[in-house]
């Protein structure tokens, strides 16, 4: 029983840092909380509905495809959101407030085009055999929503790590005036870093809409909180405070689940994260680092 | 050694920070090969014409020319690219990453993976500590740090922003040396330095700057002698 627990709380997890791994990206990065990320999510998953119902595209060419349009949705929001306000160098709330606008306005057009029913992903999808090890059952659809989630998260740390490219955007996370004098094209790096988060967001849309066998406009929001919740408690702007976090929120409501009832889910992981805030604001694997101009 | 051609040509340059005017109508040029200082009191406009050269501030008005083209309106990276590289004031170290990784940034310009053996040569402390935190070293070992890395970029006019700035008197010393060194293998430097007499002593020329405007210019040994500079600056 507690085994089976802990494979559901790293599959629930798992997607929960994806989706975090992005969030945060775009905080450390370029220095916004983007709001619409949520909008994004939901997006990525109605693309891979579109394709795989409308065009009848087999799965695996569907996901990188999704995953294409909701970063190009990522990037379209930096471009005419994010870029004109750091033209014009407006202060930190302002990009929230717009990102806000542009979530709502992606869940009225989903609601618009989609309708407001909670649509699912075709049945014969995936095979729906099991492995059993042990006491441990793990459907084949959960192990390869997990391995997905892990792989795209191994990913982006060996980007940020052992490339030139993940060097730069390490600096520029630091302080894009030092990277700037480096030579180091930031702009350029902002709108790729909105596209990565994007698409890496819209994965993760569609790996929750597989899990829970349900896709709606308003998905978005929720996982928004959730995605919020994961980095603060990782702390912010962190990569693997972000994979951490988005971990552990997805243990908690495991086991919230398990031990309380699923009504208290979202009660047992809020009031964690308060208590984690208050116990170290920082995050529970965040420096208080600060980011200079 | 100096070409009669300008390598950087200011004109006329003005830039403010909202309704202060930080540089007033400022024009200079520095040829190749030379060291040029700029100096003059706090607040004369010295790093904001830096910050303006490097394509970080936006010039209200006047023209920069670099190799006779206008680039007043180039973004930052393309003017590293071009060889205007800067060590700015505070050095900008990026202290979350490796010294190793800094000076591999420095050549991010020219791509692929640099050669880092000439600068360790040159600065040895530098690869002892190669797999330390760049916010681990000291004031002195950052600075080469910062100038090491600028080198890296392959600059052809290298500016620097006060390297001596809040350095141990012995460091500092240390830190012209390696200037004057970096200069006689033939690099173009401009300097901005608030010690005087240093600037004065390393430069072939200098202008001075108050309020944001060249109030003097010319060789560094004529300006040395100048009652006014002496009065103003070096506590004659």
């Amino acid at each position: 029983m507690f085994a089976q627990q802990i494979v559901n709380a790293i599959s629930l997890g798992s997607v929960y840092a994806l989706f975090a791994l992005g969030f945060t990206l775009v905080f450390g990065i370029l220095g916004v909380i983007n709001l619409s990320h949520g909008g994004i999510f939901m997006v990525g998953a109605y693309a891979a509905l579109l394709l795989l119902t409308r065009f009848e595209i087999p799965f695996w060419a569907a996901l990188p495809l999704a995953m294409l349009a909701a970063g190009l949705l990522g990037l379209a929001i930096d471009l005419l959101i994010l870029k004109q306000l750091r033209k014009r160098g407006a202060p930190h709330l302002m990009p929230m407030i717009a990102t806000i606008g542009a979530a709502i306005l992606m869940t009225s057009l989903s609601q618009g085009l989609f309708g407001s029913e909670t649509r699912r992903f075709p049945l014969d999808l995936f095979d729906q055999e099991s492995f059993s090890w042990g006491p441990v059952t793990i459907p084949v659809l959960q192990a390869g929503i997990t391995a997905l989630s892990v792989l795209l998260m191994l990913l982006m740390v060996w980007v940020l790590k052992r490339t030139r490219i993940g060097q730069a955007l390490r600096a520029v996370a630091e302080s894009p005036k030092a990277a700037s004098l480096l030579g180091i094209p930031v702009e350029r790096l902002f709108h790729l870093t909105s596209f990565v988060a994007a698409a890496l967001g819209g994965a993760a849309g569609i790996l929750i809409g597989l899990s829970f066998d349900a896709i709606s406009p308003f998905m978005g929001q929720p996982m928004l909180h959730k995605g919020i919740a994961a980095i603060i408690l990782g702390g912010l702007g962190d990569v693997r405070g972000a994979v951490l976090g988005g971990l552990f929120l997805g243990a908690a409501e495991v086991f919230a689940v398990t031990v309380l009832s699923s009504e208290y889910r979202d009660a047992l992981s809020f009031g964690l994260l308060f208590l984690v805030l208050l116990w170290r604001p920082q995050g529970l694997f965040g420096a208080s680092a600060t980011r200079s101009a | 050694m100096n070409d009669a051609r300008p390598l950087l040509q200011i004109d006329g340059l003005s830039v403010a920070y909202g309704h202060v005017e930080a540089v007033k109508g400022l024009s200079l040029d520095v040829r190749a090969g030379e060291m040029v200082a700029l100096v003059g009191a706090n607040g004369a406009g010295k790093s904001t014409t830096l910050l303006a050269l490097s394509g970080l501030v936006r010039p209200r008005s006047g023209s920069i020319r670099w190799e006779g083209q206008d680039i007043t309106r180039w973004p930052a990276h393309r003017r590293v690219a071009g060889g205007l590289v800067q060590v700015p004031e505070g050095r900008a170290i990026l202290k979350t990453l490796t010294v190793r990784e800094n000076l591999e940034l420095g050549a991010f310009p020219r791509g692929g993976r640099p050669d880092l053996g000439p600068v360790f040569e040159r600065f040895p402390i530098l690869r002892t500590r190669a797999a330390q935190l760049a916010g681990n070293l000291s004031g002195g070992e950052q600075q080469m740090l910062a100038i090491g890395r600028a080198l890296l970029a392959e600059p052809r006019l290298l500016m620097l922003d006060e390297p001596s700035m809040g350095l141990a008197p012995l460091v500092a010393r240390e830190i012209f040396a390696i200037l004057r060194e970096i200069h006689q293998q033939g690099m173009t430097v401009l300097l901005v330095e608030q010690n005087v007499r240093q600037a004065l002593k390393l430069a072939d020329r200098a202008y001075v700057l108050e309020t944001g405007t060249v109030t003097l210019g010319g060789p560094a040994a004529d300006l040395a002698d100048d009652p006014r500079v002496i009065a103003a600056y070096l506590g004659g």
